[in-house]
């Protein structure tokens, strides 16, 4: 299969990679055929030939998210077919965390907002391999040699200048969102970005990747051999993004009856930002949730306890996003534009934006 | 003539259903009943712009194949990685170029196509 893919898109020419992370691992995502699939995969005694991580399921590990039985079967099924295959199932969305995958190097990651981490923060190298692909591309060690596996492939051809102070993450989300919107394919070389902290480099490159099909994008000054990139631009497209463009992004908001940060899953400094203030204030009126990765989360497990009376809910290996326990809401207020484009279309649940700090007042409100 | 990537077999005779603005195979597409962006496509040719969003997309697409849901064949104006492993995944025939909505006799082969 990884053959006949390769044969459509790359003269049948392949690419050696390292490492791979696969999604659609969750029951509520890939349903009833994708675990089927997975199974008949795993019946067949196929197995990985290199390090594979996986993405969010729809549980979460110490099972804060009540879901239904069909769900918890169906989960279950997939993670026994996905470890039958060697595996390493880490319910992660962010596995650039604990991966420090090096410049130039191949990759098959198939979580987009990973797969433009590694691209625009690392160089490097990873195509956007759809689920199915990425599995079948650990099994072979090999997968179709794309555009983006080639420098020509990852040539800049567009023009952005961001004329805004350091970007928090709402901030740097509606950049990424605004840009996919504006140009839609190609690569972006974006000049004037600063993002303040790694939650802004997680929610531009998720908000990126939703908003378009582009994966890569080179950030002037924090990209690797980004100067080399900028010698090879063939500028097609210029755009501008101000700050009245972000602002359009950023209106009032209504009352949410919950409050979620962590798509991508939150870094461990921002979940200790969080708890921080939590500790300060005292309990909030309105639940707060984050999602974080298993990583994070033990490394912070006696904390998870002591804020959970505050009546914020960190939990991991899974998110609001491939959870159907969303459902359950009816306005939720993030600071995240992945969050804001999926939840709405998966859970029919509103998802209004805010900023980290006023998501927080609105907790309190 | 459309370019084909993903070749099928055989001819057919379909109405052409065309989406104008690029969709997402997670969230737009139902399994269930075989919509995409809301328009009934199942058994019919899809004329779309090119597919965005999460790379689950292929097995939604396989997803509505086993339903017997499916498009019949999708023409894309720019077929990605992702819009091709799922055809693959999900034997539909997919073709480079673009179509306008009406009834047309097609070699899914080849790409070779004339009005109804």
């Amino acid at each position: 299969m990884v053959l006949r893919i390769a044969d459509a898109v790359s003269g049948g020419e392949v690419v050696p990679v390292e490492t791979a992370h696969i999604s659609g691992v969750s029951y509520f995502t890939i349903g009833e055929y994708g675990v089927e699939f997975l199974e008949f995969l795993a019946s067949s005694g196929a197995r990985v030939s290199i390090f594979t991580t996986s993405n969010p399921a729809a549980i979460d590990l110490s099972g804060l998210l009540q879901v239904d039985e069909k769900v918890v079967e169906g989960q279950s099924r997939i993670s026994k077919a996905l470890r039958s295959m060697g595996v390493s199932i880490f319910y992660t969305c962010a596995p650039y965390e604990f991966i420090l995958t090096r410049p130039r190097t191949y990759h098959a990651w198939a979580e987009s907002n990973a797969i433009t981490y590694i691209n625009t923060f690392r160089d490097s190298w990873s195509d956007k391999n759809p689920g199915p692909l990425a599995l079948l591309g650990a099994i072979a060690g090999f997968v179709p040699k794309t555009a983006l596996y080639t420098l020509d492939g990852r040539r800049p051809t567009a023009a952005v200048e961001v004329n805004i102070g350091p970007l928090g993450p709402l901030e740097a989300g509606v950049v990424g969102a605004l840009i996919g919107e504006r140009i839609g394919s190609g690569v972006p070389y974006i000049k004037g970005a600063v993002f303040a902290d790694e939650e802004s480099r997680r929610e531009f490159a998720a908000a990126l990747s939703t908003y378009s099909a582009m994966v890569f994008a080179v950030v002037e000054g924090a990209t690797p051999n980004w100067r080399q990139y900028l010698e090879l631009a063939d500028f097609r497209d210029k755009i501008q993004i101000s700050a009245e463009d972000i602002a359009s992004y950023v209106r009032d908001v209504e009352t949410p009856d919950v409050v979620y940060i962590g798509c991508p899953f939150a870094d461990l400094e921002t979940v200790l930002q969080i708890v921080a203030e939590v500790r300060r204030r005292g309990p909030t009126k309105r639940p707060v949730y984050i999602s974080t990765s298993p990583g994070v989360y033990k490394q912070i497990q006696r904390l998870v306890e002591e804020v959970s009376g505050y009546n914020v809910k960190i939990f991991s290996g899974a998110c609001l996003v491939v959870s159907p326990y969303t459902r359950r809401f009816r306005v939720i207020a993030t600071d995240s534009l992945k969050a804001m484009f999926y939840i709405p279309k998966l859970h029919g649940v509103r998802v209004v934006p805010c900023r980290r700090e006023k998501c927080l007042e609105l907790a309190y409100a | 003539m459309l370019k084909p990537i993903v070749r099928g077999r055989g001819r057919a005779a379909s109405r052409v259903v065309k989406i104008t603005t690029p969709v997402s195979l997670l969230g737009d597409l139902d399994p269930e009943r075989g919509t995409l962006a809301g328009v009934d496509v199942s058994g019919k040719i899809v004329a779309l712009p090119y597919v965005k969003g999460s790379t689950v997309g292929p097995y939604v697409l396989w997803g509505a194949a086993r339903r017997g849901k499916a498009p019949l064949a999708i023409v894309a104006q720019k077929p990605d990685l992702m819009l091709i492993s799922a055809c693959v995944l999900a034997g539909v025939p997919l073709f480079q170029g673009d179509l306008e909505e009406e009834c047309i006799n097609i070699d899914l082969e080849s790409g070779v196509y004339d009005k109804c």
